[in-house]
């Protein structure tokens, strides 16, 4: 596990009208680590990943990402800096190719000068590297709205690498796969870090997150409530009384 | 052959409707904005290139050039001036702001260049065909190979290059795409240049084929453009060029009839009530 900190948060605070949907966080990612973050319905976790990514603004505390704040800069400028995501809704381009897909993440800077009207050509092949790695190379040429869930979340991650980002944020990976599509997941994260980059998810599947993140961080009501290896996560009193707590709301 | 000739005729009217209603298409596709002012663009482009032929020179490629890249830019210029600012209200609000500057376009050319026609005097050398059952004058041969020569354009940026595809992209899913690194500002921009720029060249050659320009030319083409849009299906740009050609041809053939009363313009939106009978979502839409 690496140590050099790069992505901070201090004090991070979004209020929605009376409601603050998170409150005070305090979070810090190292370089090469699985963050794991969980906690009930509610608790916070997906405005965390929009206050982190630009998709919001805090009303209070910062957010720093390699020694640079970046809270209130809008999305695409957080996506240059090094930081990509998924969504808990998988949006593919539905129209698009698989392969197209990642070409317009990939293309994302030759933009510039008469960059826009050139063809692409070294492009494919790049993206053509990155479908193989999450084991899309076969139907690169399906249009994505035609595949099943399973796979459209591959290209999301797909698309979020040919971003080249240092920090992949994903929300709910998981969601909706069978245990053994689980399992192909588990081997494309753990994936993400060989190729250096740092990984924060938010999931609800516990065996998962219990298996692959090194750092899970608990959100309850906005608030951190506790941090640490998936064991003294499990075994904290707050967590398992914030869990049993809801156990209704949460199913 | 009569049949033939006509055919001619509709090719050149269907071309300059395919070439306005392309930048139209490309404009909702991606902003669903009903941006009535391109008509006002389409204007621009006749009177920029009457400038060019009446105080510079009668080339009409020169006139051609500048004009397009004058529509372009003032597309442009639309767009980031005004569009920009108000594209999170509702869809009504840009709407009405676009039909105002349409009718701002209109006075402003009435105000410069006086309310009457002007000839556009433009030379060209173009070749004259002339078999025994058609003639192409060398106008029409001019408007049918430009526009096939800018379709064919169209067709290489849109599905061969990074902008083309970041369209795509942007007309699926305008966050999405933000998402994932497109400057999607960036791409609206280039969208709105090459879809005036279009319309610009539509201008001209109109102007060109038909000796005129006045300042309210575009009225009739607004809304014409708007019922090839509806017709082709919202944001297809194939579904506009074909729609466009099957206005022409439709147009072209009952205005033949001698029995046919109805006056010509109207035909638009028969042939548009028609179809969405059939097929409310246009030709190729799926809105």
């Amino acid at each position: 596990m690496g140590s050099e900190e790069l992505l901070v948060t201090e004090g991070l605070t979004k209020d929605f009208g009376g409601l603050r949907a998170v409150d005070h966080v305090d979070l810090t990612v190292h370089r090469g680590e699985i963050h794991g973050i969980i906690g009930p319905n509610g608790a916070g976790k997906t405005t965390l990943f929009n206050l982190i990514t630009g998709y919001l603004r805090p009303t209070e505390g910062k957010v720093t990402f390699k020694g640079r704040r970046i809270d209130g800069l809008p999305p695409h400028r957080i996506v240059y800096l090094g930081i990509a995501r998924t969504f808990q809704i998988v949006r593919p381009f539905t129209e698009l190719s698989v392969l197209e897909n990642v070409l317009v993440a990939w293309g994302h800077r030759h933009y510039g000068g008469i960059g826009p009207f050139l063809p692409y050509a070294s492009e494919r092949r790049h993206a053509m590297e990155i479908l193989e790695e999450v084991g899309l190379a076969d139907r690169a040429h399906l249009p994505a709205g035609t595949l099943p869930i399973g796979y459209q979340r591959r290209l999301e991650i797909a698309r979020a690498m040919a971003l080249e980002p240092e920090l992949m944020l994903l929300d709910e990976p998981a969601a909706g796969l069978t245990e053994e599509e689980i399992v192909g997941l588990k081997g494309l994260v753990r994936g993400l870090v060989e190729r250096g980059i740092t990984v924060i998810l938010v999931e609800h599947r516990m065996t998962f997150v219990m298996d692959i993140c090194g750092v899970i961080t608990v959100l309850d009501h906005g608030r951190v409530i506790a941090e640490g290896t998936p064991e003294e996560v499990a075994h904290d009193p707050a967590v398992i009384e914030a869990y049993l707590g809801s156990a209704d709301a949460a199913g | 052959m009569e049949f033939l000739q006509q055919l001619v005729f509709a090719l050149v009217l269907g071309s300059s409707y395919a070439l306005i209603a392309i930048g139209l298409t490309m404009v909702y596709g991606i902003l669903k904005i009903l941006h009535v002012a391109h008509a006002g663009i389409y204007t621009l482009g006749a009177y920029v290139g009457l400038l060019v032929v009446t105080h510079l020179t009668h080339n009409f490629w020169v006139a051609l050039i500048a004009g397009m890249v004058a529509s372009g830019l003032a597309g442009v210029l639309i767009y980031r001036g005004v569009y920009y600012y108000i594209l999170r209200r509702s869809r009504i609000v840009p709407l009405i702001v676009s039909i105002g500057i349409f009718a701002a376009m209109n006075e402003f050319y009435r105000l410069v260049f006086g309310p009457y026609q002007h000839a556009f005097p433009a030379k060209l050398a173009f070749p004259m065909v002339i078999t025994p059952y058609f003639v192409i004058t060398p106008k029409q041969l001019l408007i049918i190979a430009l526009t096939a020569v800018f379709l064919l354009v169209l067709y290489f940026v849109f599905n061969r290059t990074k902008v083309g595809l970041a369209w795509q992209a942007c007309s699926q899913d305008l966050a999405m795409a933000g998402a994932v690194g497109v400057p999607v500002d960036r791409a609206v921009a280039l969208n709105f240049l090459l879809g005036s720029a279009l319309a610009g060249a539509a201008g001209i050659l109109m102007a060109f084929y038909r000796n005129e320009v006045y300042p309210t030319m575009g009225n009739v083409v607004a809304y014409k453009a708007f019922v090839v849009v509806v017709l082709g299906g919202f944001g297809s740009i194939r579904g506009s060029v074909i729609a466009g050609l099957l206005l022409a041809l439709v147009e072209t053939f009952l205005g033949s009839l001698e029995w046919f009363e109805f006056p010509r313009d109207a035909i638009a939106f028969l042939l548009l009530i028609f179809v969405l009978m059939f097929r409310p979502k246009g030709l190729f839409g799926r809105l």
